[in-house]
């Protein structure tokens, strides 16, 4: 962790492969869902990279890194809790099927096969999971700016074939 | 090639192309005593600019010099609590539970032991709300060093953290104003100098707890240059 705080390339990937497994295990002992496991892995890895000027060097870097991990698993569990306290789940289902719902359906789903990839990813990431553009940028692995002008390609496409 | 591998194959080569250098931080210890410097300039500063024009007179007074010590003693646990809360895995629960411990007891101390003077007939209400500002604007320095030295770590809990800083800095503030302030009556110390370290802290900590923790959300590459 040293070499990495001197911007050691090389050391850095191998201190990543090397914590890996362990951290994917500590994922999955903590969160079941195997996609949202994939984000908090993702998301632990990048909180690591955002603090490795606090590691010190003279001391062991277990505890840096998993106290790090910890509160990485405990945010995303309670922005979980929060995001389910505020869905609205019906308790009763309608008796009268909606047919426009299914149609609607349909045709968004014809309309983003005409999406490229990344389009299709800002999509769902700032429309469907609701992220701001903040949050979604590192979780598409691309910067703010770069995925605006994604989702506004996106949003043209949709509006022209809705 | 698992859906896992890829994703962490994906991570690492995104990660480690955008590293550079980033100085590891003083240790925590260093940054205590630097800023405990500063505090101690700051009351320093209070005392030769302050209204107490006896001061060279009640130092001599052991129960005065006491309530100055349990209010920088507090100062200090509490600046030492938050930069230790700011690098992971540095503040396990007991040590936590001993530095609030210590905190409660120079609290309890400091209100059951402070000295008990008579208050002034003539004294004002621009006076006492004098204090209450002056508590403020004798913690601000300490506070934005602390802030600035807790901000540049990595702290895990942002609110927990902004409350030790702010009760750190405002204890300094509290102090300061007790060698600037002529009164010693013991309403007049509880109320517009004590009650003002808990407003600011609180005050202080809704303003910024939640920033504190707001590196655990920014972009890979804005929180570190390179040698910074």
């Amino acid at each position: 962790m040293a070499a990495v705080q001197r911007g050691d390339r090389a050391a850095y990937g191998a201190l990543l492969d090397d914590i890996g497994p362990a951290v994917q295990q500590f994922v999955r002992r903590r969160i079941r869902d195997p996609e949202e496991a994939k984000d908090v892995y993702q998301d632990i890895l990048m909180a690591l990279h955002r603090a490795r000027r606090s590691y010190e060097p003279d001391r062991p870097f277990e505890p840096w890194f998993f106290a790090i991990a910890r509160r990485v698993v405990a945010r995303r569990r309670s922005e979980r809790l929060t995001r389910d306290a505020r869905e609205l789940r019906p308790s009763v289902m309608p008796d009268v099927p909606i047919e426009s719902d299914g149609h609607l359906k349909l045709a968004l789903e014809q309309a983003l096969r005409h999406l490229s990839a990344d389009q299709r990813q800002a999509f769902e990431l700032l429309k469907i999971e609701g992220l701001s553009v903040e949050r979604a940028a590192p979780r598409a692995g691309t910067t703010v700016g770069a995925l605006k002008v994604r989702a506004h390609r996106a949003y043209r496409i949709l509006r022209r074939f809705l | 090639v698992t859906l896992e591998d890829a994703t962490h194959r994906a991570i690492v080569a995104r990660l480690t192309t955008e590293l550079t250098p980033a100085r590891a931080l003083w240790s925590p210890w260093a940054r205590l005593a630097c800023w405990l410097a500063l505090a101690l300039a700051v009351v320093g500063v209070a005392a030769v600019s302050g209204l107490r024009h006896d001061l060279g007179v009640v130092i001599d007074r052991p129960g005065y010099v006491f309530e100055l010590a349990i209010l920088l003693a507090g100062a200090g646990l509490a600046a030492t609590l938050a930069l230790l809360a700011a690098v992971p895995g540095r503040m396990g629960g007991r040590r936590a539970r001993a530095l609030g411990a210590g905190l409660l007891v120079l609290a309890l101390a400091a209100a059951l032991l402070g000295e008990t003077g008579v208050a002034p007939a003539t004294r004002t209400a621009f006076a006492d709300l004098r204090c209450v500002a002056c508590v403020g604007l004798f913690g601000l320095v300490p506070w934005l060093a602390l802030y600035r030295a807790v901000g540049r770590a990595a702290p895990l809990d942002g609110t927990a953290t902004a409350l030790c800083v702010g009760a750190a800095a405002f204890l300094v503030g509290a102090a300061a104003v007790r060698v600037a302030c002529p009164y010693d009556d013991v309403a007049h110390l509880a109320v517009w100098h004590g009650l003002p370290v808990a407003l600011w802290t609180v005050v202080s900590t809704v303003l910024a707890g939640a920033g504190l923790a707001r590196w655990m959300d920014d972009g890979v590459s804005d929180r570190h240059t390179a040698g910074g």
